[in-house]
């Protein structure tokens, strides 16, 4: 058994990561863990070439668009960064969403973690690797067929004008009233003339249908890592719906949480988005646990597809959800998401707020 | 060699680079470290021009709205010269 279980601190954050001789050492299946260290290497290094294009805070934020109809920010809303949405409270409770039709697949959201083994000096891992195929292999998603289900009705297909008038699809997810989460690459193309030129909004789209209507988004915040350093540390952005619009007060929305990279590695959570390989404005759904986290990123085996960007990873647990990762990238070995680290979250919180 | 690692190395010459083919139908391709997903798929973290691919060669390209990508990572062999690979053989 190794006595060493940390190898020195991350140059970002200072915090430390597993070593990998605990890895190898840890009394759980070797296959798999050898793959998931190369993520987790790999990851930093990504990690750090990617924060070497940010010079100064790479959080610091940013606005792009304009706000039409003209709005005032509205008075500080309850922080619900531990708690459910006011949307939500209003909502009818569902509890488990499991979609049960004939002859058709289950979507079931998934609660808690794997079974793990407590390892040396309290690092944990996964007993095993489930479902170990992603796009790479096996399609494991289901379609989500009853989207005005919560969380489900919370999660926005985005159909995005670029500013060159080329056309993009996304993922969001109501985080407030009229804010919505998704990722910096759909509100900031650095290919295709920076902000966008608008977004149209759809929660809760199940194929034709739009149950809860749609709102043209102009207006968006993002951060400097990402509009001026294009760094996928920093690939998360919000888009403000017109004050008139406020369609997260229907449909409610989840909460949001930063947690540590313990309480990550191994979590099981959700996914839910508008892939582009699917009939058109279907939503689709996926579950995997969290097989690797770095300082600023989560990687996963949930099976993903273009489209998917900005959609939401949520941890179902005690009958609250909270959204702990954007999903941005497919890669190699395993596709990944934006952590909600502090900075993240202090930024997704005010941007919350100001527009309730 | 993964094209981030040759390009954070500053690698060059002759070389097999592996990653994800993005680009638009009618723009430059690269072979990228990462694919954002969005639809199309976009770019993302290290990446390198990919010039002289005969298209219809890469069996898993995909082609909408005007963008290009490959689903799967693909191995390319080459020149490397100043962040633009030029293919000389067939992807495998």
């Amino acid at each position: 058994m190794a006595t060493e279980v940390l190898r020195p601190p991350s140059r970002l954050t200072g915090k430390h990561i597993p070593d990998e001789r605990v890895l190898h050492e840890m009394p759980v299946q070797e296959a798999g863990l050898q793959e998931r260290w190369e993520q987790v290497r790999k990851g930093l290094e990504d990690e750090e070439r990617e924060e070497a294009k940010v010079s100064g805070d790479g959080h610091e934020t940013v606005s792009g668009g304009a706000l039409t109809p003209a709005t005032e920010p509205g008075e500080a809303d309850e922080l619900i960064d531990g708690t459910l949405g006011e949307g939500e409270a209003a909502a009818e409770r569902q509890g488990v969403y499991t979609e049960s039709q004939a002859g058709r697949a289950v979507a079931t959201e998934i609660e808690g973690y794997l079974p793990t083994r407590q390892g040396p000096q309290g690092f944990v891992a996964p007993l095993e690797m489930d479902h170990a195929e992603i796009v790479h292999g096996t399609d494991d998603r289901v379609r989500v067929w009853n989207t005005t289900a919560f969380p489900f009705r919370t999660i926005c297909k985005l159909e995005i004008t670029a500013a060159d008038g080329s056309q993009w699809g996304c993922s969001g997810a109501l985080i407030g009233p009229r804010t919505v989460l998704t990722n910096g690459h759909c509100v900031y193309m650095h290919d295709h003339g920076g902000w966008v030129r608008q977004i149209r909004v759809i929660p809760g789209k199940n194929g034709s249908p739009e149950p809860y209507g749609a709102a043209i988004s102009t207006f968006y915040h993002s951060v400097k890592g990402w509009t001026e350093s294009e760094s996928s540390n920093y690939d998360y952005a919000v888009a403000v719906l017109p004050a008139n619009q406020k369609l997260g007060n229907a449909t409610g929305w989840m909460g949001l949480a930063n947690l540590s990279y313990f309480s990550l590695l191994g979590l099981n959570v959700n996914n839910s988005g508008y892939p582009g390989d699917k009939p058109y404005g279907t939503q689709w759904w996926n579950a995997n646990n969290i097989l690797a986290v770095t300082d600023r990123r989560v990687y996963y085996r949930i099976d993903t597809y273009g489209g998917q960007s900005g959609s939401p990873d949520w941890r179902f647990k005690d009958g609250q959800r909270h959204i702990v990762a954007v999903h941005n990238t497919g890669g190699s070995p395993f596709n990944g998401g934006v952590r909600i680290v502090r900075p993240v979250f202090d930024n997704l919180v005010t941007w919350k707020n100001l527009y309730t | 060699m993964r094209v981030e690692e040759a390009v954070a190395r500053g690698a060059r010459g002759d070389i097999r680079l592996s990653g994800f083919l993005v680009g638009r139908v009618e723009g430059e391709l690269r072979l990228c470290a990462e694919v954002l997903q969005s639809y199309p798929p976009q770019c993302g973290g290290s990446s390198v021009v990919v010039r002289g691919l005969r298209r219809a060669d890469v069996s898993n390209l995909r082609q909408d709205q005007g963008g290009l990508w490959s689903d799967k990572e693909v191995e390319l062999a080459g020149s490397l010269e100043n962040g633009v690979l030029t293919v000389l053989a067939r992807p495998e």
